[in-house]
């Protein structure tokens, strides 16, 4: 049962960030909710002041500048999942949205509260990875970028400082050429495994290739030696490839058992499904 | 009580009409109460109950008192706090088996299952008995739990009830002719091994909603359950109080599947309300809920004799059935799986032996098919095999050794009353498929695409209603001509209710508009054993048919009395009392005895008497059903499509059509569930999935769209105008069909529910 709260409700990421600073560990940043009423409730995380940030007009735009996506930490999945403009920038972005829990999650849960809480079984993450995308943190001393490869920084912990929230995610245009594809396995709402390719093919030839998994592990990752090694070879070769690879995976992933399933089983469809991804981002190029 | 449905029932049908439940506006518009929607007694203070964290732990201390200095708490029922009474709860008789008394209601020395009640707090709100919970010391000695029953038994391991000096709760057999005899006639034998996991029912309305009111000596109770009399008996025993001092009424209940039965912390509150004097309440959360009932795990290990030409000569069947940390349903649990392990073949030499054992579980209590959905399972991949393995097809081998109408079965049986062969074609017919099935799948060449085709059959035999003793109905007709029904049988969404209310229509040939159907209050003392194990069309069916056979005698006599004729002479015709030419409104006739006078009549049904040395206690009719399905599989994945599922019961008779269509359809979806999905799992010492988010239920995506259900109604019950008990033959086919389809699209076998994509990887050696 939830103990009552004490709401405020800032009109700037400066006020946020100030409100943050003033109430310390007895503050959180409360945007949907998806993540974290579900923390409070099972009393993980003690609340006794949220900071809702839904009043601060800036973190609900999506807006492309000069070839880079910029979208609000507290547009929702569901704006996501919709907006052309993200279909045709990150599809697998759009993707992923679309197969994120239910609707009723989707409708509440926003892009920023997904990053910032790092869990690490979601999709968003993943997907976006392999559009080389930064995040934008403000804080008192202004505001930071950092890559999102470098803001994932393990289980359930980011490079959010106190103080710090998230503002706004930039994902710049994809290479000529290059499409993105996200794959999602899973047994309940949340994803056993997610995998998103984005891949350049040019005469049956992966010219150029960036693979991320989430789920299996501790955080969303690349697979940046797996992307050297199928590097040039032919689509129909990189299953092969993957296949040998499946050990060196196993040891960067680290997968574990778990409800959703063995970590040989988590590993063996991590392959299967990094070349579904390889895949559908090449046949949605072609 | 529930209205009669004015929109369309204003004329006397003959079933087919169907009219909608009488229940169905009340509760698609939310007006209908459960237990939740009951409004507060003046002066209600609630309950909230501390469960243990640990599955197996020696209690060394509680201290409640900081929990009984925070402003608002009143009361407190642990160890320590027990007004007096005997903390061990009696259980019910079984017909074959004495059993051990073995569970207090709240932990005295140990706790033996992770959700175990350790202590109940009342305080003048929720969340303070809530915050109070935090409150209560407890020191635990945590000791090793085993929660798989094979593991149980095996020599070394922890010891639940250590005054019993082993986990072996109870042994069972059924046996006839010679087994060894049986193999020695057989060409050749196979030995195969099934296993389902612990399940929980998933009630939509959490298990343990109460709320009761001691006053003056005696004891109002609102409670969610399938059993009132037996309830409130159980209540004023433990009491002290004499049966008629606990009266219990039921509200609309929602859902069960065998869940809703006392559970410990009612006991505590029953306490709580006698020794506040004042009326408490019990909200449950769900991971309480999850906590509280289970259905049996349970192995199941065949050795099964055929001849060449695929005749059974002999089966020899060894259960182990996990009843969690109490007897509970173990009984039951037992034996359903034992007289259920033969599935429905002629077979001349018959063993079957269980042992039933004690895990750091929760305990398992009774749950839709207790028993059968574990070894429907396990004979119906045996017999798919077998028959793969001597060159058959499973479909023609079924069809030479399943029994057919009239075949004798066992002692104290009646001889089969259904014709498998018609459920067996409706339901391949029912997928469009021929019922042949690739006998070398394993040798489908390979195609492009990973996803390959496979179809399966599964058939299922369970005795119908059994036992109870007997069902009372009491109607009254009242001087407008309107018909009450009173009776102790809970809607519990399966449609009693309505049920009733057609049969009263349909016996005294009067619209269902003139007919109201009471809600269950044991007050009226009408004895009935519960909605379960498919005995109310049968049996408390018959108690209103036959309440209302009388009544309508007892018109025809007032009304040859008062306007002449004999009473043979009378009919009831659209609801008129006729003789000759002159018809009579009912309420015509009774008024002429007074305008206060009512009619009343008590039906009643008996089951059954038990033979001696059956192992089928006073069964009134089998209960069959069959089913096909059709799927496919990727070989790259072990992804299940399902494409196509088909599943034909034996109703006898359906009395109000879409009700017992529902319970066909939804039997099989939760079916869907046991057989893909559902697993209450145990590892660490803790119950690791005891709550909504982490324990998958079947959702609409997961029934096929191609999903065929249908009965067959040739009215041979002995059920109200030839209808059966059915509820609980749809949901043991599913996991056997889909295990079956599996082969027959990769020849790779998965031997324990649920089938996993990763079961299935595993079978064809991919991980």
């Amino acid at each position: 049962m939830l103990s009552s709260l004490k709401l405020l409700q800032p009109s700037t990421v400066a006020e946020a960030s100030q409100a943050l600073a003033e109430h310390g560990e007895n503050a959180r940043i409360y945007a949907g909710g998806a993540e974290l009423l579900l923390l409070v409730r099972h009393g993980l995380v003690a609340a006794e002041v949220l900071i809702d940030i839904k009043k601060i007009d800036r973190l609900h735009r999506i807006q492309l500048q000069d070839g880079t996506l910029r979208v609000g930490a507290c547009v929702t999945h569901h704006a996501l999942e919709n907006d052309p403009l993200v279909r045709e920038h990150a599809p697998a972005l759009a993707s992923a949205e679309s197969q994120l829990a239910n609707v009723r999650v989707r409708s509440q849960g926003t892009l920023g509260g997904n990053l910032a809480f790092n869990d690490p079984h979601s999709d968003p993450g993943t997907a976006l990875l392999v559009h080389n995308p930064a995040v934008i943190l403000g804080g008192a001393g202004g505001e930071r970028r950092v890559p999102l490869s470098e803001f994932f920084i393990d289980m359930y912990a980011t490079a959010l400082r106190p103080g710090e929230l998230l503002v706004e995610v930039e994902i710049p245009r994809l290479p000529v050429g290059m499409n993105s594809a996200y794959r999602r396995l899973h047994r309940y709402q949340r994803p056993t495994l997610g995998v998103a390719a984005a891949a350049r093919a040019a005469g049956g030839a992966i010219e150029e290739a960036r693979l991320a998994v989430g789920c299996v592990g501790p955080k969303a990752q690349r697979l940046t030696d797996l992307e050297g090694k199928i590097k040039g070879a032919k689509l129909s070769d990189a299953r092969r490839i993957v296949k040998e690879e499946r050990k060196r995976l196993g040891n960067l992933l680290q997968p574990v058992d778990d409800l959703m399933g063995s970590a040989e089983y988590k590993l063996y469809m991590t392959g299967v499904m990094i070349c579904e991804a390889l895949e559908a981002a090449n046949g949605a190029a072609a | 009580m529930e209205a009669a449905n004015k929109n369309s029932t204003d004329k006397v049908g003959r079933f087919s009409d169907a009219p909608r439940r009488i229940d169905l506006k009340a509760k698609v518009t939310g007006r209908a109460q459960f237990i939740e929607d009951l409004p507060d007694l003046p002066g209600t203070i609630y309950a909230a109950a501390l469960l243990s964290p640990y599955s197996h732990a020696r209690i060394l201390s509680i201290d409640a008192s900081e929990a009984l200095a925070m402003p608002g708490v009143l009361g407190v029922v642990d160890r320590e706090h027990l007004d007096g009474v005997n903390p061990r709860l009696k259980l019910g008789a079984h017909d074959h088996f004495k059993l051990p008394d073995d569970q207090d209601f709240v932990a005295i020395k140990k706790v033996r299952y992770d959700g175990d009640l350790v202590a109940v707090i009342a305080a003048e709100d929720l969340a303070t008995a809530e915050r109070a919970l935090q409150k209560i010391h407890v020191e635990y000695e945590p000791l090793a739990p085993v929660f798989d029953a094979v593991e149980a038994l095996a020599p070394g391991a922890p010891i639940l009830h250590e005054e019993r000096g082993t986990n072996l709760l109870l042994e069972d057999s059924l046996i006839w002719g010679d087994v060894e005899e049986g193999f020695r006639a057989a060409d050749r034998v196979f030995e195969e091994t099934y296993s389902s996991p612990s399940m929980f029912h998933h009630p939509m309305e959490p298990i343990g909603g109460c709320l009761m009111h001691y006053l003056n000596g005696e004891v109002n109770v609102w409670l969610p359950t399938a059993s009132p009399m037996r309830d409130a008996g159980e209540f004023a025993h433990f009491l002290g109080l004499e049966a008629g001092k606990v009266r219990l009424r039921v509200p609309y209940v929602g859902g069960g599947f065998g869940s809703k039965i006392p559970t410990t912390a009612h006991y505590a509150v029953l306490l709580l309300t006698r020794r506040l004097q004042r009326p408490v309440r019990l909200v449950p959360s769900e991971e309480y809920s999850f906590r509280q009932n289970s259905r049996h795990a349970e192995v199941f290990k065949a050795k099964m004799g055929v001849k060449a030409d695929g005749t059974i000569t002999a089966l020899d069947v060894e259960l182990v059935v996990d009843t969690g940390a109490y007897t509970t349903g173990g009984a039951t649990g037992l034996h359903n799986s034992v007289i259920s392990a033969w599935g429905c073949y002629r077979i001349p030499n018959l063993r079957v032996r269980g042992r039933c054992a004690y895990t750091n579980k929760v305990p398992a209590g009774h749950t839709r098919a207790t028993g059968k959905v574990q070894t429907t399972w396990g004979i119906e991949c045996t017999i798919d095999s077998v028959a793969r393995q001597v060159g058959m097809d499973p479909y023609a081998f079924r069809k030479k050794n399943v029994l057919l109408r009239g075949d004798y079965v066992c002692k104290g049986t009646p001889a089969m009353d259904t014709d498998y062969l018609d459920l067996m074609s409706e339901a391949i017919a029912g997928i469009g498929w021929d019922g042949k099935s690739d006998l070398a799948p394993e040798k489908k060449a390979a195609s492009s695409s990973p996803w390959v085709r496979g179809r399966g059959m599964a058939l299922s035999l369970r005795h119908g209603s059994m036992g109870g003793g007997r069902a009372y109905a009491l109607v009254t007709m009242d001087a407008r001509g309107v018909l009450t029904i009173q009776h102790n049988a809970a809607e519990i969404g399966q449609g009693t209710h309505n049920l009733f209310s057609v049969i009263a229509s349909e016996t005294l040939e009067i619209p269902q508009s003139q007919v109201r159907v009471g809600t269950p209050d044991t007050a009226v003392s009408l004895p009935f054993a519960g909605v379960s194990a498919q005995r109310t069309t049968m049996q408390m069916g018959n108690a209103v048919h036959n309440a209302c056979k009388q009544l309508k005698q007892e018109l025809f006599t007032l009304a040859s009395q008062a306007k002449g004729g004999k009473p043979e002479e009378w009919r009831i015709i659209a609801g008129k009392l006729c003789w000759g030419e002159a018809a009579f409104s009912i309420a015509d006739i009774v008024r002429c005895y007074g305008g206060s006078v009512v009619l009343k009549a008590v039906g009643y049904h008996s089951a059954p008497p038990m033979v001696k040395d059956s192992a089928f206690a006073g069964m009134d009719h089998w209960a069959p059903s069959g089913a096909a399905l059709d799927l496919e599989v990727n070989r790259d994945t072990g992804e299940l499509r399902i494409l196509g599922y088909a599943i034909i019961a034996d109703a006898g008779k359906a009395i109000h059509y879409p009700s017992a269509k529902a319970q066909t359809d939804g039997g099989a979806v939760m079916g869907f569930g046991h057989a893909l999905f559902e697993e209450t799992v145990y590892q660490d010492g803790q119950f690791q999935n005891g709550d909504p988010f982490q324990y998958r239920l079947p959702l609409m995506k997961d029934v096929p769209e191609d999903f065929y259900s249908s009965m067959l109604e040739k009215g041979d019950g002995p059920g109200p105008f030839g209808s059966k008990g059915m509820a609980q033959t749809s949901i043991v086919t599913v996991g056997p069909a889909i295990g079956n389809a599996v082969y027959d699209a990769l020849g790779v076998r998965v031997r324990s529910l649920p089938i996993t994509p990763e079961k299935i990887l595993r079978a064809m050696g991919k991980i």
